[in-house]
């Protein structure tokens, strides 16, 4: 069989800025869905391997699993559990969240795990394995004032 | 493949040096591998250099200043196992044919606080702040304590361990004595871990010299043989990303006690990356030398002290020697090298035979055997 790869593949992390007028732009395009309604939760956008059925998170065009190159788009699911987390005393340069804050690692349904910032929690009480919900938060304005979100989690 | 031989090898002194020139640093290394070595510089027929931050062209900067001699020079990054994949290069060049005499050195010089550079600027990971090392190492202890019962003390005690190794070591940047609790109480990083527990910026050099080893009879340095190597990177594993490579590290090890046809109990003094006091922990379980969850219990038990069952990490490792990411695996191959040579003064091992090194950074790792 022969194996092309598709172009596609120069298009998996791009950065770019959201046309139009909008209010709330996400840190990264392609992340998460941003929906317009407060009713409708937002969801982690990932990519399902057709061949083999690994979920990857953020979206990949290649299977890192099988290496094929036959990828579905799909939505992770809105909980999951807490695998492990740390309060950090340092942060990055250039980093919008400033310390101390909570890193967390949270194992998603799909079997993968999402590396992330926890928000409204009790640090006396949080205890791995603790169902954790997605959720967005502006993390500061751009130039235009608009709203840049990025996703974090909280306790359920 | 030839069998080959290090015969020299030397150090910079570990420690901030921010005004001295990353050529000055470097030389003294291989100054003193080719004296240690007793090899003239017009006899090597290729560098392998180990760096991360300083910058392009660095190899040539630091080598040629012992002569032009025309050989190649070969630059190669690879995080904090930088070194020790130029030592492997170094290694396979003469075991297959290419070369019979290799120098290979690691020089950095590092800006403080978190590494950077891992992300482009601007990238959800650093927006996110998600770039934190130690936080990351903090998960995984969090994670080892909750599974084995792995306690708080007992990652202090590696701390307390190398800094007692460290303050014996005259290349050592931190040289001083640190108890439980000095560790404990010491600044808070990353919950568990705290600042005792966390590898320093560093800066300084490292260097060796390789020679085939039929012809290293012509040198005056008491040759140690590579027995094994093994290199790789990640594979795809299922949930949770080996991101720490600690499976990577398990699969290493064994790759190279198979290579070198023996197995972890025959190990007198081993080099484990511990860049945080619980790393060495669970690399001291991957490696083999302990059974899972029982590395902890090992290290509160002296079991891999100077005169235990498994030494590790003789000359301070990363957390009190220092960590200048670039030349970190060469430390611990120079090391080794004074342990099995019987030259390592009062942290000698006694009568070791058989010593490994255990290099991770977040471009690959590598496992060496080394033996005389």
């Amino acid at each position: 069989m022969t194996f092309t790869y598709r172009k596609e593949l120069s298009l998996v992390r791009e950065s770019g800025k959201t046309a139009g007028k909008k209010t709330r732009v996400p840190v990264e395009e392609g992340l998460f869905t941003l929906p317009e309604s407060p009713a409708e939760p937002p969801r982690l956008i990932a990519s399902r391997c057709k061949q083999c059925g690994e979920v990857f998170f953020p979206k990949r065009m290649v299977c890192l699993k099988c290496t094929a190159m036959d990828m579905e788009q799909v939505m992770l699911s809105t909980r999951g559990k807490l695998y492990s987390f740390t309060i950090t005393r340092l942060a990055p340069p250039g980093s919008m969240v400033k310390p101390p804050y909570v890193l967390a690692s949270i194992e998603m349904p799909e079997g993968v795990n999402v590396h992330t910032v926890l928000t409204d929690c009790d640090l006396d009480k949080v205890q791995i394995g603790d169902s954790m919900e997605l959720v967005l938060e502006t993390i500061k304005q751009d130039e235009t004032g608009r709203d840049v979100v990025a996703f974090k989690f909280k306790p359920v | 493949m030839r069998e080959v031989a290090v015969i020299g090898v030397g150090l910079h002194q570990f420690g901030r040096f921010p005004d001295k020139p990353i050529e000055d640093i470097g030389r003294e290394a291989i100054l003193n591998a080719l004296v240690d070595a007793g090899v003239s510089f017009k006899d090597i027929q290729a560098a392998y250099c180990g760096r991360v931050y300083p910058g392009m062209m660095a190899g040539l900067k630091v080598v040629s200043q012992f002569g032009q001699t025309g050989i190649p020079i070969t630059n190669i990054e690879q995080a904090c196992a930088s070194s020790s994949t130029a030592f492997r290069e170094a290694y396979l060049a003469i075991a297959e044919g290419r070369h019979d005499v290799v120098l290979t050195v690691g020089f950095e010089k590092m800006p403080r606080g978190l590494l950077t550079g891992m992300t482009e600027p601007g990238s959800l990971e650093e927006a996110m702040g998600l770039n934190v090392p130690p936080a990351w190492h903090a998960m995984l202890a969090r994670r080892h304590m909750l599974d084995y019962g792995t306690t708080k003390e007992q990652i202090a005690m590696v701390a307390v361990k190398n800094h007692r190794n460290g303050l014996l070591n005259p290349y050592a940047q931190y040289r001083m004595a640190v108890t439980v609790e000095e560790v404990l109480n010491s600044r808070m990083i990353a919950d568990p871990l705290t600042l005792y527990e966390c590898s320093p910026t560093t800066d300084g050099a490292s260097a060796a010299i390789l020679c085939v080893k039929e012809k290293a009879g012509k040198y005056k340095g008491k040759p140690v043989t590579i027995a094994a190597n093994a290199c790789g990177t990640p594979m795809f594993q299922h949930g949770e990303d080996d991101e720490l490579m600690m499976t990577l590290t398990e699969r290493l090890a064994k790759q190279a006690y198979e290579r070198a046809g023996i197995g972890p109990k025959d190990i007198d003094v081993v080099q484990l990356h511990d860049c945080f006091a619980s790393a060495e922990i669970i690399r001291l379980e991957v490696c083999g030398f302990c059974p899972k969850g029982e590395g902890g219990r090992w290290v509160e038990e002296g079991r891999t002290d100077i005169g235990g069952e498994i030494p590790v990490n003789t000359d301070g490792g990363l957390l009190s020697r220092g960590h200048p990411i670039g030349a970190t695996g060469l430390a611990q191959i120079a090391e080794i090298v004074w342990q099995l040579r019987g030259e390592a003064g009062p942290r000698q091992v006694p009568n070791a035979k058989v010593g490994m090194c255990q290099n991770t950074g977040l471009g690959g790792a590598n496992v060496h055997i080394l033996k005389v």
